[in-house]
């Protein structure tokens, strides 16, 4: 049979690739999978979870001040000492936080790895070069020059996403850097530059791809890390400014009314506290999937 | 009576993936002093089953069945007493020296520990037990080398160090797991000519396990052949090389390269039509025109950064003045241990490192002076084949893109039909089905892997492929396919090739000429021919008669030329003869004078006494 | 090895003078003044302040007299608390945060390390799942959120330990705050400590080791436990820093006269000399003890040390 018929009669077997490996096995691991979930389940309530209430997270009820949760008065959550429903403001705030997360981590990836990329891959002195600026900038203590920021030059929200996100680059700058020499050195890249492959292409079609695994692991890590540098700020009262609110604003007024009303610390606590827990729980069942090595 | 019989020793593993059965069924028995090989693949069980003798298997797996020991079955043996076993009566050394000493402690710490565990004797009386020993397995400044740490001895050198560990309780037994597997074949013999006369010195009997015949050959009185977990054959080492029973056992010496048989003659082939062998024929026409590939006077060097942009910088010579020529049609080998070089010529050949001097000519084409494009254009003559099969195939590419993308490159022109056609065919040119396109290379073995490979490197149909170790990492019998499919490429399609490879008896078998380089420099190009069965050159002379033969009359009688001393660093060389720190010929002229490349006889050898030893011989 | 010191320590000046200078700019461009606070001050008078505190001099002139000063270990005044120099304030909190800090790290070293060695011998045993669980928690749940509902339970409720403050100095007092502060580096280094220990354990010469005869205790403190401890060690230095941000907000909810609040409040007043003073000194400290603990790991290290 000729090679033409074969080709032509014969369909090609379908292959498996890393990507399904990784997700067969991250399938396996319950936690992960809850955790999935969770966060699955908490972005859709954040986002029309309060279309649902009769309530607008700024509107007072007078009649209403510091009381506790019950179903009756609608107050799912309660409310805080300015009559604001809790349940709604919680939603809110987990929508600021979600999305300082995401916004935050975009910046910080984006400016990570193409660092990363380029010290990695260009090599010799660039790479040296680069990597030393990394190390100069490691050793600075960032969050008091966030804080300083955010003090004397208002409490901007892009302030905030551009703060937080440089704060996190570099992590994300050394692991790349990292993966590409390493890429860069494996046999199969080298078989490409003998062929003669364009260097874009071969950035395209080798290098990137290999770098999408740890690049996910480490977004999915840096989220929580995010969330929780904003929260941190939030409860130093350097955060959003009101009337829009986050987890960690809601935490520090909660704090503030622990002995008198704990359900407004206990609510937004527990929220941040489950996101936290699920996306660390989620980065560490896709580090087992994609970087195997037995735990 | 027997020192240790073992019975039905099974060996089971829990994975996610269900049980594996590793060893299945395994009797055996060890005399007093003798020396046992047991022999087999990667997958046999060989290791498996003697970690299961000292209950050193993985936490998932479980050993029944009877080892007996004195009249005790050590399989049954609570772990106390299988500790008060290990070192005193089973000691054990593995394959990677590197990884097996702690790198954290020195040699001293490591050695007075194993001592003070078993004996109760004071810390020196100790050390000077193990100073004893590490002069008994022929480490010079024994006093001074306790003191050091792991990372500064070479491999040679750590790996006698594991010895003398395991001798320091005057063990029965010994179980010696690819004890040289990781190392250069001159420093092998060195160890395995220091096992023996250790083994009769100390009465001890041991079992050593490989995958090398020609080692097992030299040392083993008997010998267990195993497959897939089984025990396939057994007896006495020369019943069972000269007269073996299986069916495996035949067919596995069958497929071992043997460093004293010649090149199969395929330059005289003549297939059943008559036509002569396009190999043949390119040869010959090569012979009057140009050769495909001149290089000359190649110097790669490398600049190591000692730390940080302050940091000193040292140079390292990786290839120091390198020349050859490689004819169309034809297959040249070249050899040598680690550190030689020889990977780094072959980049420098591919221009995927810079050459710090010297020429590369393809075709006649001085490939330095080509701009981006041409460069290009030619490398579709110039492939190349990598170690590893594995790591040279992106795992992120689908069969099909990995073949398809030198088209992609070289002959845009071509539309997704026509590149199917090619790419099925080529992949069943190697051997495989043609239906692989859309799966993935950790789907298939090391050895199909490697065909894969071969596929990308022949899809652009090149006159000259690079081998670089293409074979190292795969079994003996796929290992022996794999020549054969490139010696039947070569034939088919007139292919030059250049076989990079350590093991010499393969590079025979594949080669017309060779090259045997030492720390960057070449000392000896000849026929496959002269080179080993005349050779001219010390270091090669050294090298060929380090290299184990699957034979064990002819390995036992053997005179061996044993190199003295480890190799140097690179980084550091000697003046004049690079060899001459380990040449039992140097004279003062090799300390002052580095000898150039030159016609002695029908080779080119760089020794300043070539005439002399080749009138000798 | 003294060659790789001096080099690291070289190393480290760049990092300090950036930081210096980007927070000196910083606070310097930054809309509003130290005196926007006050009550409305005669022109003269404001000229005259200002003036005094070199503020009407152009900026580089100030970074560098305020370079100068600062290596002669002058910080200045303070602005707002008029009275004290900004040393003299650094010398008050610093004491106090010094012992939540130091406690706290000796804290988390010490049960990180055991629980993450125990988890890593239990691997995949119920004792495994738990210290790890534990410890997802302590990492996903900040310590701002752990200090609350901690003194919920002790002070409020049960009413064991005081809610905060420092009171006379004693222990009682120290107990929450130091515990709010170590909570998530116990979780970090349990963490570490476990992942570093499971794979040295999987080492090949511990395989020697057990091959010669030597018992467990024996191959895990000698032959595991140096380079288990390696990564944690490393991360003393980024732990210290974790620890010193944290304890702004620490003693921020337990009342504790320390630095941090010194700083909290500083930025909010645009107390210029005290904010700079206790970045810097934070500073000088996050890295001075990143550059002690290279010089650590390089000493264990052989392969460091001897090449």
């Amino acid at each position: 049979m000729s090679s033409e018929t074969v080709a032509a009669a014969v369909e090609d077997l379908p292959g498996r690739s890393l990507w399904m490996d990784a997700w067969r096995v991250l399938k396996r691991n319950r936690a992960a999978v809850v955790s999935a979930v969770i966060i699955g389940c908490m972005a859709v309530l954040v986002v029309i979870g309060p279309w649902f209430s009769s309530y607008r997270y700024d509107f007072t009820d007078w009649s209403n001040l510091s009381i506790e949760p019950s179903l009756a008065t609608g107050h799912l959550f309660g409310t805080d000492t300015l009559g604001r429903d809790l349940f709604v403001r919680t939603l809110y705030g987990g929508r600021i936080s979600l999305m300082v997360g995401i916004v935050a981590t975009l910046v910080s990836l984006i400016i990570g790895v193409s660092y990363g990329a380029i010290a990695g891959y260009l090599g010799g002195r660039i790479d040296h070069l680069m990597m030393r600026i990394v190390d100069i900038l490691y050793a600075l203590p960032f969050m008091f020059l966030v804080i300083l920021l955010m003090v004397f030059f208002g409490r901007n929200i892009v302030l905030i996403f551009v703060a937080i996100g440089a704060i996190n680059w570099l992590d994300m700058a050394r692991i790349v850097r990292g993966q590409t020499l390493s890429l860069k050195h494996k046999e199969f890249v080298e078989a490409a530059q003998a062929q003669g492959v364009p260097t874009f292409a071969i950035l395209r079609r080798h290098i990137v791809p290999n770098l999408l695994g740890v690049v996910a692991v480490y977004v999915t890590l840096t989220i929580p890390q995010v969330i929780l540098v904003e929260s941190f700020l939030s409860f130093l009262g350097l955060g959003v400014q009101e009337p829009m609110t986050s987890w960690g604003a809601l935490v520090k007024d909660g704090a503030e009314e622990l002995e008198s009303a704990p359900w407004l610390l206990i609510f937004p606590a527990a929220f941040l506290a489950m996101t936290l827990f699920c996306f660390n729980f989620l980065g560490d069942g896709m580090r087992d999937a994609l970087d195997p090595k037995d735990r | 009576m027997s020192l240790l019989k073992v019975e039905n020793l099974n060996v089971r593993f829990d994975t996610p993936d269900g049980e594996i059965h590793a060893v299945k069924n395994l009797s055996f028995s060890l005399e007093r002093g003798e020396t046992l090989g047991i022999v087999g693949e990667s997958g046999s069980g060989k290791s498996q089953s003697v970690l299961s003798l000292v209950g050193l298997l993985a936490a998932n797996g479980r050993a029944d069945g009877r080892a007996e020991l004195e009249g005790r079955n050590l399989l049954q043996l609570p772990e106390r007493e299988l500790r008060k076993i290990r070192g005193e009566r089973i000691s054990m050394i593995f394959q990677d020296p590197m990884t097996s000493l702690n790198p954290y402690l020195t040699i001293a710490d490591q050695m007075i520990q194993v001592v003070r565990e078993h004996e109760k004797v004071s810390k020196q009386a100790a050390r000077s037990r193990c100073r004893d020993m590490l002069t008994a397995v022929r480490i010079p400044e024994a006093n001074d080398r306790l003191d050091r740490y792991p990372h500064e001895l070479s491999g040679g050198m750590r790996q006698r160090v594991m010895i003398a560990a395991s001798l320091l309780l005057n063990p029965e037994i010994l179980i010696a797991d690819e004890p040289t597997t990781a190392l250069d074949v001159t420093v092998q013999a060195q160890i395995l000519d220091l096992m023996r006369e250790l083994s009769e010195r100390f009465e001890t009997s041991t079992i050593l396990i490989t995958h090398d015949l020609g080692v097992v050959a030299g040392i083993c009185e008997r010998l267990l052949v195993m497959h897939d977990g089984e025990l396939v054959e057994h007896g006495d080492v020369r019943t069972v090389f000269y007269e073996p029973q299986q069916a495996y056992t035949k067919a596995l010496l069958k497929a071992v390269p043997r460093l004293d048989a010649q090149r199969p003659d395929r330059l005289i082939g003549i297939d059943a039509s008559g036509a002569v062998s396009k190999s043949a024929a390119a040869a010959a026409a090569g012979a009057r025109e140009m050769p495909l590939l001149e290089v000359d006077g190649v110097k790669v060097s490398f600049r190591i950064h000692a730390g940080g942009l302050w940091g000193a910088r040292r140079e390292l010579k990786a290839v120091d003045g390198v020349g050859l020529t490689v004819a169309p049609g034809e297959t040249l080998g070249i050899v040598g241990e680690s550190g030689c070089g020889k990977s780094t010529l072959a980049r420098a050949i591919l221009q995927l490192v810079p050459l710090s001097a010297g020429s590369v000519c393809l075709l006649g084409q001085s490939l330095a002076a080509l701009d981006k494009p041409a460069l290009r254009k030619m490398r579709s003559e110039l492939q190349v084949i990598f170690q590893d099969p594995l790591a040279s195939l992106n795992p992120r590419m689908t069969v099909g893109d990995i073949v398809s993308e030198p088209l992609w490159t070289h002959q845009p022109e071509l539309d997704k039909a026509q590149i199917r056609r090619r790419v099925v065919d080529v992949l069943r040119r190697v051997g495989l089905a043609g239906r692989e396109l859309n799966r993935y290379p950790h789907e298939f073995s090391g050895g199909q892997c490697q065909r894969i490979g071969i596929a990308r490197a022949l899809v652009l149909e090149p006159k000259l492929i690079i081998c670089d170790e293409p074979v190292s990492a795969l079994d003996v019998s796929i290992q022996a396919q794999i020549v054969k499919l490139l010696m039947d490429l070569q034939d088919d399609f007139g292919l030059a090739l250049i076989f990079i490879a350590h093991d010499l008896a393969v590079v025979r078998h594949i080669s017309h000429r060779v090259m045997v380089m030492y720390l960057g420099a070449a000392v000896e190009i000849a026929s496959q021919q002269d080179l080993y069965d005349r050779p001219t050159h010390p270091y090669t002379r050294a090298l060929i008669s380090s290299v184990p033969i699957p034979d064990p009359d002819k390995e036992r009688r053997r005179d061996r030329e044993l190199l003295s001393g480890d190799l140097p660093s690179p980084m550091d060389p000697p003046s004049g003869c690079r060899f001459r720190t380990r040449c039992r010929y140097a004279r003062e002229r090799c300390r002052q004078e580095q000898p150039e490349l030159r016609l002695v006889g029908r080779s080119q050898v760089a020794c300043h006494f070539a005439e002399e030893l080749l009138a000798a011989q | 090895m003294l060659r790789y010191s001096l080099r690291r320590f070289l190393g480290a000046i760049p990092t300090l003078f950036i930081l210096i200078a980007v927070a000196f700019f910083m606070i310097r461009l930054a809309p509003g003044g130290p005196f926007d606070s006050e009550k409305v001050l005669l022109p003269e008078i404001e000229a005259n302040l200002r003036a005094t505190y070199h503020l009407d001099e152009p900026l580089y002139r100030q970074f560098a007299r305020y370079i100068g000063n600062i290596v002669r270990g002058d910080f200045g005044p303070s602005f707002q608390y008029r009275d004290y120099t900004v040393t003299e304030l650094i010398m008050t909190g610093f004491p106090v945060s010094l012992r939540l800090g130091g406690s706290a790290m000796l804290l988390a070293l010490l049960i990180g390390v055991t629980a993450g060695s125990i988890a890593a011998l239990s691997q995949n045993t119920r004792v495994d799942y738990a210290v790890m669980s534990a410890s997802m928690t302590g990492i996903s749940i900040p310590n701002f959120v752990m200090a609350p509902i901690l003194i919920l339970i002790f002070a409020v409720y049960l009413g064991w330990l005081p809610a905060g403050g420092l009171g006379d100095g004693s222990l009682r007092n120290l107990v929450l705050p130091v515990i709010s502060l170590a909570l998530p580096q116990i979780a970090y280094v349990s963490r570490l400590t476990r992942g570093s220990m499971i794979e040295v354990l999987r080492s090949p010469f511990i395989r020697t080791a057990k091959a010669q005869g030597l018992p467990l205790a024996k191959i895990l403190l000698r032959h595991a436990l140096k380079p288990a401890l390696l990564p944690v060690v490393s991360y003393i230095g980024p732990a210290t820093a974790a620890v010193i941000t944290g304890s702004v907000v620490i003693e921020q909810i337990f009342g504790v006269p320390g630095l941090g609040r010194f700083f909290v409040q500083g930025a909010l007043n645009r107390d210029y000399t005290l904010v700079m003073g206790v970045v810097i000194f934070y500073g000088v400290l996050i890295i001075a003890f990143n550059f002690l603990v290279d010089l650590a790991y390089a000493w264990l290290d052989p392969k460091v040390k001897y090449s």
